[in-house]
């Protein structure tokens, strides 16, 4: 017994990654389909973007790179949906430099996205008057307090080279102070600036959709109402895809949602290893008092 | 067009995908060259694409386009003072003349320390503070969270106050802040096994559903 | 010399810090308009900046290649693919100019000049004369590249990332591959962590792994499968939104508000001179 206690707390590491491998990949082979549904922190932030009157602005700031593609991309692109389909007008900067390329993706999938019978899902969408993305600049703060004066001077052109002052957008909306609601998509912690020197400034309400690695230390910010709504990780995307109807949109399991089964497997072993190994710790523990005991 | 309607250039990329995943995925076995060669790779190809995003996003149009601008817009000599700045921040890499950075570094940290101190105090300090002392609230349940919430705020600053000897009744009220501390860091910790999981499970969405599905099989 | 070393930086950093501080305060015109030129300032200065941090790193690879340090080859591939993912940025998906060709031709001899430097210098002292037509050639190069075919693009941004360009396609498929695998190593390694390492010896340590372990189940769908516990209609979800809305928020709210004070502090020790660490080493 006492010999298996030890084996097993020793246990090759290599065991241990190939289960997790196994918990992963089985479940995106064959899919369990585990249901869940919203939280409140999610639907906060749905409901806040439903809210908003057709025609309005929503700023969306993708500052996220490719190391966090899962839990965010897959948020952009429902968030991006929900806004065309109720007719809301987004623009779309990065303030990380590995993010232009992903939104730019992220912005054409949408744009060219098609319905059972092959039509535009959002037809005649035109950039600089429906949408405009702005692409990157770096500086952080410096580019949030110059979009508080003026868009088109902190980004003379978007992202394709054309000028922004001549815009009808930019026109009807110079500056941070005259959009409707800001989403910051991020995966380094840039909402705690956007919170003092946008929303805060200007008075917007705003929403955070992040990594899980920094959900915990936004709490504060949703518990004071300072951050409307919070999607925090996988799960709070995949939350964001049931409730902008993704399923529909796409005709296949989003990405988010695909990866709950695997999600939830892996979580699983890790909470049982966890819970067996500090059993065959204590298990131990006592072995090695009786032996001092002995002596 | 070949193979399940793919674009021959998706595939080969598909493929490059793969093995530069297979190639850094090698490192869980143990280390060795060809993750070495991976992350080098990786490296020269963040360096690369950081110059490009870099220049064409904000030095081009910032910097030397207001200086060589498009047909009827003006020219913009005031952005020599910038780029003289930004050229000494660069001019770190020389030592002789590394002196000069300081004073880039000054505008910029001392600028940024000026714009911060009035924005956190009233945009991060003030409001928590008012929603930790708000009222307890209607009904019990409410009562019970913000209690919960005043006392766990308030022991954990009393942890943190390291002005005073941790005996006594502070002791004791600084016992509790730890305990606080540890369940938000095991909330922390839950979280991060979530954000880690993820980023695997996505690259293994890719391996078997673009490299395998698509790439090699030719499905869907 | 010393004035402009020590106490010039300071009285900028002061300068700088009131300034801007006061700005906060005084609705005028005129003080828009400083904010309005620091940002523009800050922007153009923290491309400088990241410029800086690639020009570090391409120094410290040449540096090794240099001197023959071990594991000098794998910085020969990092040179080599920053060479080739900066030029291919270059060409975007429409049809190229000829002054990059022209300016590629400039950078390409003098790319193989500083390679015939590299390989005779030891055999041979003169070869030290190459060096300065090395540094011609590329001045020209890069003034072409950088200068002049933006100038005939007719845009100064982003005709890089277009899908079919050869940028795009190393983006994709190359840099969002490693980049999104290098982090998902970290996966294995926390369950592995979570294996071996973590254990309740403390009440501390306790509360720390069974919240964690809430936290787990109850942010995941099999937290809603395993049902409500009986008699009641609480479930781990709800168990686990209990936790991170009020004893976490709790937490993480003590722990910021010494952050945002000590931020603060911070601030003021930059602004009156207190703090210079950010000016770097050296007299």
């Amino acid at each position: 017994m006492r010999s298996a206690v030890t084996a097993l707390l020793n246990v090759d590491r290599r065991i241990i990654y190939t289960i997790v491998l196994l918990c992963v990949a089985l479940p995106l082979l064959f899919p369990l389909k585990i249901k869940f549904s919203p939280t409140r922190e999610v639907r906060d932030a749905y409901d806040d973007i439903q809210a908003l009157e057709p025609g309005s602005v929503v700023l969306i700031s993708c500052d996220y790179g490719p190391a966090s593609m899962p839990e965010t991309h897959p948020m952009f692109i429902a968030l991006l949906h929900q806004c065309f389909r109720l007719k809301l007008r987004p623009i779309i900067l990065t303030l990380v430099p590995d993010g232009p390329g992903l939104a730019l993706r992220g912005l054409r999938s949408v744009l060219e996205a098609r319905d059972e019978q092959g039509n535009l899902l959002y037809p005649d969408l035109k950039p600089g008057v429906d949408y405009s993305y702005l692409g990157y600049k770096p500086g952080g703060q410096a580019v949030m307090l110059g979009i508080g004066q003026s868009f088109t001077v902190t980004f003379p052109q978007d992202y394709a080279g054309d000028s922004t002052s001549q815009q009808p957008l930019f026109k009807e909306v110079p500056a941070l102070g005259d959009v409707a609601y800001i989403f910051d998509i991020a995966s380094v912690g840039l909402p705690e600036f956007w919170l003092p020197y946008a929303a805060a400034r200007e008075k917007k309400p705003m929403s955070v959709s992040c990594t899980a690695v920094s959900v915990a230390q936004y709490y504060p910010y949703y518990a004071s109402r300072q951050f409307h709504g919070l999607v925090g990780g996988m799960k709070g995307t995949a939350e964001y895809e049931l409730l902008t109807g993704m399923e529909q949109i796409l005709r296949r399991v989003p990405d988010a949602t695909r990866g709950m089964d695997a999600q939830s497997l892996v979580h699983i072993f890790i909470v049982l290893s966890i819970v067996i190994a500090n059993v065959l710790f204590f298990i131990d523990r006592r072995y090695k008092l009786a032996d001092r005991r002995t002596g | 067009m070949s193979h399940a309607g793919l674009p021959i250039g998706e595939i080969i990329g598909f493929w490059a995908s793969a093995a530069m995943t297979l190639i850094i995925l090698s490192f869980i076995y143990k280390d060795n060259p060809v993750y070495k060669f991976g992350e080098h790779l990786f490296l020269g190809t963040a360096l690369g694409y950081s110059w490009c995003i870099c220049y064409y996003n904000d030095i081009y149009p910032n910097a030397i386009g207001p200086l060589f601008p498009r047909h009827g817009e003006p020219r913009n000599y005031l952005v020599l003072i910038p780029i003289v700045l930004a050229i000494f921040i660069m001019l770190r890499m020389v030592p002789s003349l590394a002196h000069l950075s300081r004073m880039s570094f000054a505008v910029l940290i001392g600028g940024y320390a000026g714009l911060a101190v009035p924005a956190v105090i009233m945009a991060n300090f003030l409001p928590q503070i008012t929603s930790t002392m708000g009222a307890l609230g209607p009904d019990w349940a409410t009562a019970i969270n913000r209690l919960v919430l005043l006392i766990g705020v308030f022991t954990t600053l009393i942890f943190f106050f390291f002005s005073l000897e941790h005996r006594g009744v502070v002791g004791r009220i600084s016992r509790v802040g730890v305990l606080f501390i540890m369940v938000g860091f095991g909330a922390s910790f839950g979280y991060t096994v979530m954000a880690r999981v993820s980023l695997l499970i996505g690259r293994l969405q890719f391996l078997i559903q673009d490299w395998v599905m698509r790439a090699i099989l030719g499905r869907g | 010399m010393v004035f402009l070393k020590r106490q010039l930086p300071v009285i900028l950093a002061f300068v700088a810090g009131i300034v801007l501080w006061a700005q906060f305060y005084i609705p005028s015109k005129a003080s828009q308009q400083v904010l309005e030129v620091f940002t523009r300032w800050a922007i153009i200065m923290s491309g400088g900046a990241l410029v800086l941090g690639l020009l570090s790193s391409v120094h410290y690879h040449w540096t090794k290649v240099a001197l023959r340090k071990p594991g000098f080859g794998f910085s020969i591939v990092t040179l080599l693919t920053f060479g080739f993912v900066a030029i291919s940025g270059w060409f975007p998906a429409k049809p190229v100019s000829w002054s990059l060709w022209v300016s590629l031709v400039f950078l390409g001899i003098a790319a193989l000049l500083c390679i015939a430097y590299l390989v005779r210098r030891s055999r041979d002292p003169s070869a030290a004369r190459l060096l300065p037509v090395a540094g011609l050639l590329a001045a020209l190069g890069l003034l072409g590249a950088l200068v002049i075919y933006p100038m005939q693009l007719k845009m100064f941004t982003t005709q890089t990332i277009q899908p079919g360009s050869l940028f795009d396609w190393i983006f994709l498929h190359v840099f969002v591959a490693l980049d999104a695998t290098m982090f998902s190593l970290l996966a294995f390694f926390i369950a592995s962590a979570a294996f071996r390492a973590f254990r309740a010896r403390t009440p501390e340590a306790t509360a720390l792994l069974i919240a964690g372990c809430i936290v787990m189940l109850g942010r995941v769908p099999v937290g809603e499968w395993l049902g409500k516990i009986p008699h009641t209609q609480i479930d781990l979800p709800a168990i686990a939104s209990w936790i991170l809305n009020n004893p976490n928020a709790a937490a993480q709210r003590g722990i910021l508000l010494g952050v945002i004070l000590s931020q603060v502090a911070i601030s003021l020790r930059i602004i009156f001179g207190i703090e210079r660490t950010y000016m770097g080493g050296g007299d």
